[in-house]
């Protein structure tokens, strides 16, 4: 039996071409252990991909210890990979989440604004670029992205979501960079929130909101003091709980006096964190989800970025 | 002679300006009514006690300090509150945490920081900033 945390990664991040450099478990759904699946220096064959791929009851996973492997290994073939036309778009979306995902851990970790805003700037592209691919749909990519309650995990998904929004709403080239870079910065505040009142399983008391409501105000400060990011990525960070009834934080705001990109963020932020599983909740569907948020358009949520994103995840059920 | 001098000056350039603050009639009367040392909570610890007053002051966003789009340049404001080291202000535009404030007072010139900003009204914020510098006015 295997102590050691393991980690889950996704099927679509395998490569027929490559090693992945890390030793990698399976476990289906009924096993109470993981057992070998392939080992880090072996290519995993083009029939035993598709199994995993389709089997949705397989869950891969990696050692923590080979963790920082495995990420060389997607970083070292990242290039490579997303521009090779044969790979399809899903297993690029997957490989760009675990990029995403790593690299946002590896910055907040070391926690210095300047290098976070140019990693997420230079993952911003990606996504950018990904989210123009009409071959993925929305909820496709939804499915494809992890779900568990991590700073990192939440911003890059909210970055994927943003693009996607923005980019259905007419956005392209710098302009959707830009609001894809403003998505992973959105939650910069909360590395300077205890990360016993983020993780907190229970209800927040006073205090704790309290201390929660500051975020938006200290990525807004952290991100001007850093002199890298641009006026929109600035107001996504400092406007994303704001509601266009005024009743948001942490100015109170309200209408169009918010940015139409914080706008976005809010919708992406809200839909991302009610299907993420939280400490105190398991995740919502998408369905529920919708449900929720569309009772708030006009008081919380922007109507028409509202049900642009409607629009983006249904287009998955309809499929 | 010199606070004359520095009140006609002021008085110049408050009257070059509009004022564009739209009051509520509750803040009204508070600004007008509530006077001494401003009423606290556990959750706001401050450095210093802050004491209210009722005054207009001019309020320019320097050059050297970031700009938001749709920002205007000079505005008046009200000045709401002052402590040892922080003066509340009431303008019509919302500023930004971090920006740096250039307020013109009667008799003085402050520099400051925005520490944060609370919508209380359409075209109606408060604003807490963190003086910088402190300058009596000199005449010219």
């Amino acid at each position: 039996m295997l102590d050691i945390p393991l980690i889950p990664i996704s099927p679509l991040t395998l490569s027929s071409l490559f090693p992945v450099g890390a030793d990698i478990y399976s476990r289906h759904s009924g096993d109470q252990f993981p057992v070998l699946f392939l080992a880090a220096n072996q290519l995993v064959n083009e029939d035993a991909l598709e199994v995993v791929t389709k089997a949705e009851d397989l869950r891969l996973f990696i050692c923590q210890d080979h963790c920082e492997l495995f990420q060389k290994h997607l970083r070292d073939h990242f290039d490579l990979w997303f521009n090779d036309d044969s790979i399809s778009i899903n297993n690029k979306a997957a490989m760009l989440s675990e990029v995403v995902r790593n690299v946002l851990s590896e910055e907040f970790t070391r926690n210095d604004t300047k290098s976070i805003v140019t990693a997420s700037k230079q993952l911003g592209v990606q996504v950018a670029k990904l989210a123009t691919d009409s071959s993925i749909t929305g909820a496709e990519l939804c499915q494809i992205l992890h779900h568990d309650f991590g700073t990192f995990t939440h911003s890059g998904n909210v970055a994927f979501y943003c693009s996607l929004i923005a980019s259905e709403m007419g956005y392209a080239g710098e302009e959707l960079e830009e609001i894809a870079t403003g998505g992973l910065l959105h939650d910069l505040g909360k590395l300077d929130i205890d990360e016993r009142i983020l993780n907190k399983p229970g209800k927040l008391d006073e205090f704790e909101f309290r201390t929660i409501k500051e975020h938006p105000l200290a990525g807004f400060r952290r991100l001007t003091k850093s002199n890298e990011a641009t006026q929109t990525q600035l107001l996504m960070t400092y406007q994303h709980h704001e509601r266009l009834d005024g009743k948001g934080y942490p100015v109170g705001i309200g209408g169009h006096e918010i940015d139409i990109a914080s706008r976005i963020c809010t919708v992406a932020d809200v839909f991302e964190a009610m299907t993420s599983n939280r400490p105190y909740r398991s995740a919502l569907s998408y369905k529920q989800t919708l449900e929720i948020m569309g009772e708030g358009v006009n008081n919380a949520f922007d109507k028409e970025v509202f049900q642009c994103w409607s629009s983006i995840v249904n287009k998955r059920s309809s499929n | 002679m010199l606070v004359k001098h520095c009140q006609q000056t002021f008085e110049q350039l408050v009257d070059s300006l509009v004022m564009r603050i739209q009051l509520t009639d509750s803040l009204k009367e508070s600004l007008n009514s509530d006077r001494g040392a401003t009423r606290t909570n556990p959750f706001e610890l401050r450095g210093a006690s802050r004491f209210r007053c009722f005054g207009e002051c001019v309020a320019t966003i320097p050059t050297n300090s970031f700009r938001m789009p749709g920002q205007e340049t000079q505005s008046i404001a009200i000045v709401r509150d002052l402590s040892r080291k922080g003066i509340g202000i009431i303008t019509h535009q919302q500023l930004y945490p971090e920006q740096m404030i250039d307020l013109q007072l009667e008799n003085a010139a402050v520099e400051a920081r925005v520490a944060r900003t609370r919508c209380l009204a359409p075209f109606c914020f408060e604003v807490g900033l963190m003086i910088v510098k402190y300058e009596p006015r000199e005449a010219t």
